[in-house]
């Protein structure tokens, strides 16, 4: 008679201490999860989702098959793992913390990765030959990549209420890690940015936008205007060279660009 | 003029410069604007690939020098105009907050004075700091033949300050700018750079050091092509620069012509012959390359077919396979295919555990160069190992070089012989 293997699906709520609780309780449960799919609202996968929660679950033959829900509540064991593991390998948070940002379905490497990280890490934990910690350093270097280049291309309008604010929809959820930058950049200048694929805002200038201070995207603009001129003046035809810009600034990039994006920018490749 | 015009004319009239970086500076707004990253942040990149970090502007171009590869030299018949210091500052802010740019890159024609034209620059920066707490990175040029009060005046609002010395030896200057003097500008990069030396040494009396000084350093720029000067003379000024004057990059720009002049070729630069020379200059500051490793053997230009990583292997067949489970990292960086990040990944990862062929690609390596010249646990890759292919060395320069191997199996000539060749009695700078 063909054993049946139970299926059980571990859910948490999508936060950070959500998924170093679920990290912790792998962990001291001793499961080795095979395959998590990661379902968020803004990006459903699975139909059958509960699609008010966020959560992770066991899958086999890409079917969902499963014959027990068990939700993981946020516990201290989330914190008391991320002081083990700041204790036995620093170094390893980090990455955990943007390969959890990047979105992608990562806990099942990331059990892993936090297991060798307690162990004592050392040179195994940048290891890229081990698929589990080349998983993690993937995400999290995607996480970065994208902090990175939002840093420069996301572009801000001012507002009808004195606060520049900018409006994007990464694949990543870097809306908060890109605070720290732009607090230091704007100083005194009240900013929002509005990541809209995850109705987040992050800023100083409150994050409640109305109708009254979005400001209107279809007023001339005289900054934007001169950028794009003064973004055509830098072109050099005898040089062009649009692979290498679209290497550097990928398509998906150039709705927010107002230099490229335009009737009047430059056009496909 | 309007401003739409001003800006036109006098950021067309900037592009020619090659430098756009905002890094190597650390500052924040406190309760300003503006902060800096020590790495730099792109904010958008041009037609040719080149990254805009700055908002990069002539404050005038009109010029009282003639030199013959400038589109702004004297003689040339183009509409001229200048930008007051209010523009530019309002220009600045607006563009920052937008997040269009990282900060100024100020340069200027030489209108007047070299002192009154080094002052307008100086107070441009000096107004954004000081009446708007701009804290964005400030790139200033320094006009040829100011003095140094008006050079350590500069230092002290800019991040950065360069001087471009655009051709590599005293001859060729004479020639094509005789108005220009490589040894005033490398004069005046001596000077800066033992100002910023002075303020680190320590004072019972007042730490200068803390006081922001051209945090950035100082950078140059060298014209390819519009000279006859060899890529040797180029790459022993650039090391000189780095070594001697302690500048943090030297830019390379293959010469494009401009406005018709007799003394300059009739053609642009091979855009090859820059990217060969930056990536030579990558070789001398970040792989432990010296100027014989790239240029043996009395040769004076670089292999445009070939980068000079490779170039340098190929000749040196008695220093490979590497054995990657066992060399040194300097012996590792010395691979092609293997950039610095790829050489510490190998040492991560076999410290960890075995290293395999297979586990190569994830860690950077790109086997399409580096299989020729490895092996791994003491074995090579099939046919693509080194010493398969050593019997033929045509056949592997053929392999790893950007040409179509041709029926003779000999590369082709660069297209531009006349000006890459070393012509006689050239005078490089001293030092």
């Amino acid at each position: 008679m063909e054993k049946h293997e139970t299926r059980i699906a571990l859910q948490y709520d999508n936060s950070l201490p959500g998924f170093f609780s679920l990290l912790d309780f792998c962990l001291s449960a001793g499961v080795r999860p095979r395959t998590f799919i990661r379902v968020l609202p803004h990006r459903p996968r699975a139909p059958a989702a509960d699609q008010g929660e966020l959560f992770a679950c066991a899958e086999r033959d890409g079917r969902f098959g499963i014959d027990e829900t068990l939700h993981v509540p946020i516990t201290d064991g989330s914190a008391r793992l991320i002081e083990s593991i700041e204790r036995s390998h620093g170094p390893a948070l980090p990455e955990l913390k943007y390969a959890f940002l990047s979105e992608t379905p990562i806990e099942a490497h990331a059990v892993e990765f936090a297991r060798k990280a307690l162990e004592g890490g050392g040179s195994s934990m940048s290891d890229e030959s081990d698929p589990d910690v080349k998983a993690v350093l993937a995400a999290a270097r995607k996480t970065r990549k994208e902090i990175h280049c939002f840093l420069g291309l996301l572009r801000f309008e001012p507002g009808s209420d004195d606060c520049f604010q900018a409006r994007f929809e990464p694949d990543c959820d870097i809306a908060e890690e890109l605070l720290p930058h732009f607090k230091r950049r704007f100083g005194s200048t009240l900013f929002r940015i509005i990541d809209m694929r995850r109705d987040k805002m992050v800023g100083t200038g409150g994050t409640h936008v109305t109708a009254s201070n979005q400001g209107n995207p279809e007023a001339p603009d005289r900054d934007v205007d001169l950028w794009k001129l003064y973004y055509a003046s830098t072109e050099n035809p005898d040089r062009a060279n649009p692979k290498l810009r679209l290497m550097h600034m990928p398509r998906r990039y150039w709705r927010y660009l107002p230099e490229v994006n335009e009737p009047h920018g430059p056009s496909e490749p | 003029m309007d401003l739409q015009e001003k800006l036109s004319i006098l950021a067309g009239a900037a592009k020619y410069d090659a430098s756009c970086a905002s890094s190597g500076s650390s500052r924040s707004s406190k309760g300003g604007l503006g902060a800096t990253l020590p790495s730099g942040v792109c904010h958008s990149w041009t037609g040719d690939g080149r990254c805009v970090s700055l908002l990069k502007i002539l404050y005038s171009n009109v010029c009282r020098l003639d030199c013959a590869y400038c589109v702004n030299r004297a003689s040339n018949d183009i509409r001229r105009t200048s930008f007051t210091t209010d523009e530019i500052v309002s220009l600045t802010l607006s563009f920052y907050r937008r997040n269009y740019i990282e900060g100024l890159f100020l340069s200027s024609g030489i209108f007047s004075d070299p002192d009154i034209v080094m002052a307008r620059l100086t107070d441009t920066a000096r107004r954004l700091r000081i009446d708007h707490g701009f804290q964005g990175y400030i790139h200033l040029k320094t006009i040829p033949g100011s003095g140094e009060r008006a050079l350590r005046e500069a230092a002290r609002w800019a991040d950065r300050l360069s001087a471009n010395i655009e051709l590599p030896t005293e001859s060729s200057l004479r020639t094509l700018a005789p108005q220009k003097s490589g040894a005033e500008i490398i004069d005046s990069m001596r000077f800066l750079k033992n100002s910023v030396a002075e303020r680190m040494k320590p004072s019972p009396f007042f730490t200068s050091a803390k006081l922001p000084f051209m945090p950035a350093g100082q950078s140059t720029q060298l014209i390819i092509g519009a000279s006859q000067d060899s890529d040797a003379t180029i790459l022993r000024l650039a090391n000189s620069l780095y070594g001697k004057m302690k500048l943090k990059r030297v830019y390379y720009s293959a010469y494009m012509p401009v406005s018709p002049d007799a003394r300059l070729p009739r053609e642009s630069a091979p855009l090859a012959r820059e990217h060969r020379l930056y990536q030579a200059d990558w070789l001398l500051r970040f792989y432990k390359f010296s100027i014989d490793d790239i240029l043996e053997s009395q040769e004076s230009k670089l292999d445009l077919d070939i980068d000079p990583k490779t170039a340098w292997a190929l000749r040196h067949p008695e220093f490979f396979p590497v054995e990657l489970c066992k060399a040194e990292f300097e012996k590792i960086l010395r691979v092609p295919g293997i950039g610095v990040i790829g050489a510490q990944r190998i040492l991560s990862a076999r410290r960890a555990s075995h290293l395999s062929w297979e586990s190569l690609p994830k860690l950077g390596v790109s086997l399409k160069r580096a299989a020729y010249f490895i092996t791994v646990n003491g074995k090579s890759r099939g046919a693509a190992g080194f010493a398969a292919c050593r019997s033929d060395p045509l056949a592997l320069r053929g392999f790893l070089s950007n040409e179509k191997p041709r029926k003779s199996g000999h590369p082709v000539k660069p297209k531009d012989e006349r000006i890459l060749e070393n012509p006689p009695g050239q005078m490089e700078f001293a030092f």
